[in-house]
C-alpha cells in the first residue's frame, strides 16, 4: 500500500512537471509582458534609473578611470558605489582627488591616459559663462551662475526616481495596512478608517503637504515622507474593497480554521490575491509623487538651491526665460518623458489586471 | 431624494469636523518650532514678537482640547483670526481672492465638460476610424504633459514672441477701472486665456478618455440596438439612450479629479501671477502668515468637500437609482 501510493505520487509528478509557482502577481506579469507602450515604459522607467545611479559617470568632472602619478584612480567609480548605503563608510576616493581643492581636469592632463564621463562637469561645478547658449561644449547650455544643465539635469534624475519609489513605498504600505484593517475587520475599524480616509482625500494634496512643510526643514527625505503620508487613500480604497471582497472565500475560512491570526491572514492570505490590482494604482501614484516633487521644488518648498532637481530646474528656467528660453527645454521633457512611462506602465498593469479589458482589447 | 440629500448632507458633518482635526493637528502637532524657523532670515520680525503671537493666536495658555475648541468656535463664525503680516482679518484676506479661483475652476470645469463630451461621443461612434485614433493619441499625450511644464513653456514662448493682447500675468490690466462693463468682461477673459488653458486640458484629456470608454461599453448593449431597430434616428439613439448611462459615471469622476485642480492651482496662480487663493496661499506660506495658513487649507479642503456633495446629488438626481437604494 505505501508503495503504491508514492509510485502515484512520482508518476503524477512525471505526467506535470514542476512549474513555477503561478502567484497572481506573476500571471499579471505575464499579461502585461504582452503590453507593448507597458514595455516601452517600462523601459524607459529602467532607463531613468540607470541614469540616476550612474549619474556620476555620466556627468561629472573626475575621470571614471585614469593613469595618474603612476597609478591608476577610479573616483568616478567610488562616487556611484557611496550612494550604496553602507559601502560609503569603507570606501574612500584615493588620494589626491578626493581633496577639495583638487582640480582633476586641470591636473589630469591630455598626456595622461584617462577615461572621462560624457559630460565633463559637476553638477555643482560654477564656470565663467553663465545662461549661455546650447553647444558643443555645454549640450543643454549653462545655467545664470555658469553651471552645465545637463549634468545638473543628469544628477537631478536621482531626485525622482527616489522620490517616486520611497514615497510610494511609505503610502503603499499606509494605505495596505489601514484599507486591509478596515476591509478585513468592518464594523467600527472600518468606518473610523473610512471617514478619515474620506477626510484625507479632501485636501488638495499640494495645500495639505504644504501646511506641513512651513513647519519642518525642506529637504528631500521629509518631502518625500510627507507625500507618502498624503497620497495613501487611493491605495487604501483599493485594498479596503478587494478585502471585503475576499474575506468572505473559503480559502480565508481555511485560514481562521487552521488557527492563523489576523495579520497572517491579511498579509499572507488576502494581500497576495488583491495586490493586482493594486499594481496599476502604485504607478500612478509614482507618476504623481514626480510631479508633486517637482512642483514643491518648484515652489522652494523641496530640494533646496543649488542642489539640482527637475523641480527647481523648472523654477531658474522659468526665472531666466526671457534671457535664455531654451533652458527650459531639459527639464520639461524629463519630467515630461517620465510621468508618460509611469502612465504607460499604469495603464498596461491596469489592462493586465483588469478581466473585463483583457477580453477586449 | 430630499431624504436622500438631507442624509447625504448630514453625513458631510463628520467629514467636515475631521477636515478641521487634521488641519489642526497638522499646523499644532507638527514638528518644529515656527519661532526658531523664523531666525533663518525669513521676513516678518523678530521671533519673540512671533513667539508673542502665536501665543494669544493659540492661546498656549490652555490645554489642547481648549486650544482646538476655541479655534473650532471661532471657525464656525468666519472668524479665522488677523493675518500676521498685514493684520487684516483673514476671512477678508480670502474672501477678495476666492472669487478668481472658483470663478476660473468653474469656467475651465464649463469649458472641458463642453469639449470632452462630444469629442469622446464621436470617438466612441466611429471607434477605430482615423478621428478616434488621431485624438486617441493625441489626448494621451496631452494627458501625460504635466500642466505647469506646459505652462511654463507657454509663458517662455510668449516671452520670446510677445503677442500684445495676450497678457500672461495677473487678472486684470492697470486700466480696468476705466473700461466699460464689455471692455472689463474681455479684459479678464483675455487674461484667463492661458490659465484656463493650462488648467483644463488636462482635465479635458483625461475626461474625453473616459466618455468614449464608457461609450464604447454602453453601445454595445442590447437596449441600444433594440432601439435602432426599433428605427429612432442615430442621434436621438446615442444622446437620449446611450449617453444617459454616461452622466453618473462622469459625474462622480468630476467629483473625484476637484482636489487635484484646487491643488494644482498653486503652482498655476503663482506662474500667471492669478490672483486667486493658491497664490495667497503661496504667499502666506512664504511670509509663515500662520493664521491665513490655516484658514485656507479648511477653505480648501470644504470646497472641495462641497463639490463632492453637489457631484453625489447630480448623480442621485441622474440615476434614480442611487437615491431609491438608500
Amino acid at each position: 500500500m505505501p508503495n503504491n501510493t508514492s509510485s502515484a505520487v512520482e508518476t503524477g509528478a512525471n505526467r506535470t512537471p514542476r512549474r513555477r509557482r503561478e502567484t497572481q502577481t506573476y500571471r499579471t506579469w505575464r499579461q502585461f509582458r504582452r503590453h507593448r507602450t507597458g514595455l516601452f515604459g517600462l523601459s524607459i522607467i529602467f532607463t531613468l534609473m540607470l541614469i540616476a545611479v550612474s549619474a556620476p559617470l555620466i556627468a561629472g568632472n573626475q575621470p571614471i578611470a585614469c593613469h595618474f602619478d603612476g597609478q591608476w584612480h577610479f573616483p568616478a567609480l567610488v562616487d556611484v558605489a557611496n550612494k550604496i548605503p553602507f559601502l560609503s563608510f569603507v570606501l574612500n576616493k584615493s588620494k589626491p582627488f578626493r581633496f577639495a581643492g583638487f582640480d582633476a581636469k586641470t591636473a589630469v592632463g591630455d598626456d595622461e591616459s584617462a577615461i572621462w564621463p560624457v559630460v565633463r562637469y559637476g553638477p555643482l561645478e560654477t564656470t565663467s559663462d553663465g545662461l549661455a547658449r546650447p553647444s558643443r561644449e555645454h549640450w543643454l547650455g549653462t545655467d545664470e551662475v555658469g553651471r552645465d544643465l545637463l549634468a545638473r539635469l543628469v544628477h537631478g534624475a536621482v531626485v525622482s526616481v527616489k522620490v517616486g519609489v520611497v514615497s510610494m513605498g511609505i503610502a503603499a504600505v499606509l494605505g495596505v495596512l489601514l484599507g486591509g484593517a478596515a476591509g478585513y475587520f468592518g464594523g467600527w475599524t472600518d468606518a473610523l478608517i473610512s471617514r478619515l480616509i474620506e477626510v484625507v482625500m479632501c485636501f488638495p494634496v499640494f495645500f495639505l503637504i504644504l501646511s506641513i512643510m512651513v513647519w519642518i526643514e525642506p529637504d528631500i527625505n521629509n518631502v518625500m515622507v510627507v507625500i507618502g503620508l498624503t497620497r495613501w487613500t487611493g491605495i487604501a480604497r483599493y485594498t479596503r474593497a478587494e478585502f471585503l471582497r475576499l474575506k468572505s472565500q473559503d480559502f480565508v475560512a481555511a485560514a481562521v480554521v487552521s488557527g492563523a491570526g489576523p495579520l497572517r491572514i491579511m498579509l499572507r492570505h488576502l494581500l497576495p490575491n488583491a495586490m493586482s490590482p493594486l499594481w496599476g494604482t502604485i504607478a500612478f501614484g509614482m507618476a504623481q509623487a514626480v510631479l508633486t516633487e517637482a512642483g514643491l521644488s518648484w515652489l522652494g518648498f523641496g530640494v533646496q538651491w543649488p542642489e539640482p532637481s527637475w523641480g527647481n530646474l523648472l523654477r531658474s528656467a522659468f526665472e531666466h526665460r526671457g534671457v535664455a528660453p531654451a533652458m527650459i527645454a531639459g527639464p520639461s521633457v524629463a519630467i515630461l518623458l517620465t510621468v508618460l512611462a509611469y502612465n504607460l506602465v499604469g495603464d498596461a498593469l491596469r489592462d493586465a489586471t483588469d478581466p473585463k479589458r483583457a477580453a477586449t482589447p | 431624494m430630499t431624504r436622500y440629500v438631507v442624509k447625504r448632507l448630514l453625513l458631510a458633518v463628520p467629514t467636515l469636523l475631521g477636515i478641521t482635526i487634521v488641519t489642526f493637528a497638522v499646523v499644532r502637532l507638527a514638528p518644529g518650532d515656527p519661532a526658531a524657523m523664523q531666525l533663518d532670515g525669513t521676513p516678518g520680525g523678530d521671533s519673540a514678537r512671533l513667539h508673542e503671537q502665536l501665543r494669544a493666536y493659540w492661546r498656549l495658555d490652555q490645554p489642547l482640547h481648549r486650544q482646538y475648541a476655541g479655534w473650532l468656535a471661532r471657525l464656525v463664525t468666519f472668524d479665522f483670526g488677523h493675518s500676521f503680516v498685514d493684520h487684516r482679518p483673514v476671512w477678508d484676506k480670502i474672501a477678495e481672492k476666492l472669487p478668481w479661483t472658483v470663478g476660473l475652476a468653474v469656467a475651465s470645469l464649463g469649458a472641458t465638460l463642453a469639449l470632452a463630451i462630444p469629442i469622446g461621443v464621436i470617438m466612441a461612434v466611429r471607434a477605430g476610424g482615423w478621428f478616434d485614433r488621431i485624438t486617441g493619441v493625441g489626448l494621451y499625450a496631452a494627458f501625460s504633459v504635466p500642466n505647469y511644464v506646459a505652462a511654463g513653456a507657454l509663458i517662455a514662448a510668449v516671452a520670446v514672441i510677445p503677442i500684445d493682447w495676450l497678457p500672461i500675468s495677473g487678472a486684470i490690466s492697470d486700466d480696468y477701472d476705466g473700461l466699460s462693463v464689455g471692455g472689463r468682461i474681455a479684459d479678464v477673459v483675455r487674461h484667463a486665456l492661458l490659465i484656463g488653458i493650462c488648467y483644463s486640458y488636462p482635465a479635458l484629456a483625461y475626461q474625453a478618455r473616459f466618455v468614449r470608454n464608457n461609450m464604447l461599453e454602453t453601445l454595445r448593449q442590447d437596449y441600444v440596438r433594440t432601439a435602432r431597430a426599433n428605427g429612432l434616428s442615430r442621434c436621438r439613439v446615442i444622446f437620449r439612450h446611450a449617453f444617459r448611462n454616461t452622466w453618473v459615471p462622469l459625474i462622480t469622476l468630476l467629483g473625484l479629479t476637484i482636489p487635484s485642480v484646487v491643488s494644482g492651482s498653486v503652482i498655476l496662480e503663482v506662474m500667471f501671477n492669478w490672483p486667486g487663493i493658491g497664490r495667497l496661499f503661496y504667499a502666506s506660506i512664504a511670509q509663515r502668515d500662520y493664521p491665513t495658513v490655516m484658514a485656507l487649507s479648511v477653505v480648501s479642503a470644504v470646497l472641495v468637500l462641497l463639490s463632492t456633495l453637489a457631484a453625489d446629488i447630480a448623480c442621485a438626481r441622474a440615476d434614480p437609482r442611487i437615491h431609491d437604494a438608500q
